[in-house]
């Protein structure tokens, strides 16, 4: 049935192996300075090693006018610096772009909230994946925050525009992982051990997404806004944390 | 106050009026889309990479002629559709599209599914993919920016340089293939796909 197969591609596409997706900014900003208006430079002329041996003459020139240079709005832009050179939590999760608070705050048209009892997060994630953009608030295991099976994250926080019902859970999640709990007031989902769940895009699509973590996921709303909360907590800490964002 | 996002149209004002940082934010919001588009045409990292530079630096240049009101995304999305078509046609490497690997690692001990149901989703996940690698280019393309990039049929046609109803006929047709390989027995699908 085609209705069947629209629905595995849809779901097929939180599963694809899609390469993460570049920062390009500083690269596009440098052609744009550097390319001459009429003549088209072909991938010869500039390959990515090149673009990057670039950037980092330019951080070597002059690091500090550069920093400012590229840190328009708060974005965190590190040219130059191998992945591995700034251990960050949730670097390897695939999350997205690594941003700061204000430059995802500035982006999103949504109020990006934080738990109260956690404070600033270590780092801020914005994907595109979801309809009007994903942040993901990453912090650090500490003091009540135990590791997760990724072991420099205690805790996501992801929140987007969207919704979900029991019918988009159970898409993706067995009947038996799934628990209703109140979170607030508002009525949500506690789900054990899952790897994927299935939300309703602000334009009604149902939109598949995996889970990051191994541990377990507490999905809640406020207002127009899902949030998932993903740690190695138990159900009633998670909630208690959950009740203090804002 | 937190401060508001600025709407497509008035950062394209500011990039038409000379505003690096205007267009430095439209690179940040569509870099994301606009790779991933790349990448389903050309299916290599480096060739979608450079495609979406070009399509950036490409779109600067025509900012003043872009007609303002119209949605930016499908604009763009034609542009980098289009330097993508140019690198396929320059270079012979095309992986398929394939599941993340990176999946099994999530599947922890005590994690429902059983190992045997996601083992099952996994495999149903691999014939899917399959036979979306199967179809040829116009109804491959067709279904990943419908269900891949999500987008609307009359979106998908403008970033693929087609009238809707051709996106209309052509994911008719992918969806008739699809179905039937996936009603085929498990064994009569190559577990790799191949275009």
């Amino acid at each position: 049935m085609s209705a069947d197969v629209e629905r595995r591609l849809t779901e097929l596409s939180a599963h694809l192996d899609v390469p993460p997706e570049p920062d390009l900014v500083a690269a596009v900003r440098e052609r744009i300075r550097v390319a001459p208006r009429r003549r088209r430079l072909g991938p010869v002329v500039w390959t990515r090693r090149s673009i990057a041996l670039a950037a980092a003459l330019l951080v070597l020139a002059s690091g500090i006018a550069v920093a400012s240079y590229l840190g328009v709005r708060g974005i965190r832009i590190r040219v130059g610096e191998s992945p591995t050179a700034s251990p960050s939590p949730g670097a390897t999760l695939d999350l997205g772009q690594r941003v700061s608070l204000r430059y995802a705050r500035s982006i999103v048209r949504f109020p990006v909230r934080i738990p109260a009892v956690l404070g600033q997060p270590h780092d801020v994630y914005l994907s595109y994946r979801i309809l009007g953009g994903q942040v993901t608030l990453a912090y650090r295991p500490g003091p009540g925050l135990p590791e997760t099976s990724v072991g420099d994250v205690g805790l996501l926080l992801s929140e987007f525009q969207g919704s979900f019902s029991r019918s988009s859970i159970d898409k993706f999640v067995g009947q038996d992982q799934v628990h209703a709990v109140t979170v607030g007031g508002e009525p949500g989902f506690w789900i054990e051990g899952a790897h994927a769940v299935g939300y309703v895009d602000s334009v009604g699509n149902l939109m598949p997404d995996s889970l990051h973590l191994s541990g377990s996921a507490l999905l809640w709303q406020i207002g127009s806004v899902t949030l998932r909360l993903e740690s190695a907590l138990p159900m009633e800490a998670a909630i208690r944390l959950a009740e203090t964002v804002r | 106050m937190e401060g508001r996002p600025l709407e497509d149209a008035e950062l394209i004002e500011r990039t038409a009026a000379g505003d690096r940082d205007a267009y430095d934010e439209i690179v940040r919001r569509y870099q994301g889309v606009l790779f991933r588009a790349a990448y389903f045409v050309t299916r290599a990292a480096a060739d979608a990479e450079d495609a979406t530079q070009e399509a950036f630096v490409k779109a600067y240049r025509a900012i003043g002629s872009f007609r303002r009101g119209s949605p930016l995304k499908p604009w763009l999305l034609r542009i980098v559709t289009n330097e993508a078509r140019n690198r396929v046609r320059s270079s012979a490497r095309r992986a398929n599209l394939s599941l993340r690997a990176a999946e099994d690692r999530r599947i922890s001990g005590d994690a429902a599914p059983s190992p045997e149901a996601a083992a099952l989703e996994r495999e149903d996940r691999q014939r899917l993919i399959a036979a979306v690698n199967s179809l040829g280019e116009g109804e491959r393309l067709a279904v990943a920016y419908r269900y891949f990039l999500g987008l609307e049929e009359a979106d998908a046609a403008t970033a693929l340089g087609v009238a809707r109803g051709t996106v209309k006929s052509r994911l008719s047709r992918a969806m008739g293939r699809l179905r039937e390989q996936l009603a085929e027995p498990s064994s009569s699908v190559p577990s790799g796909g191949e275009v």
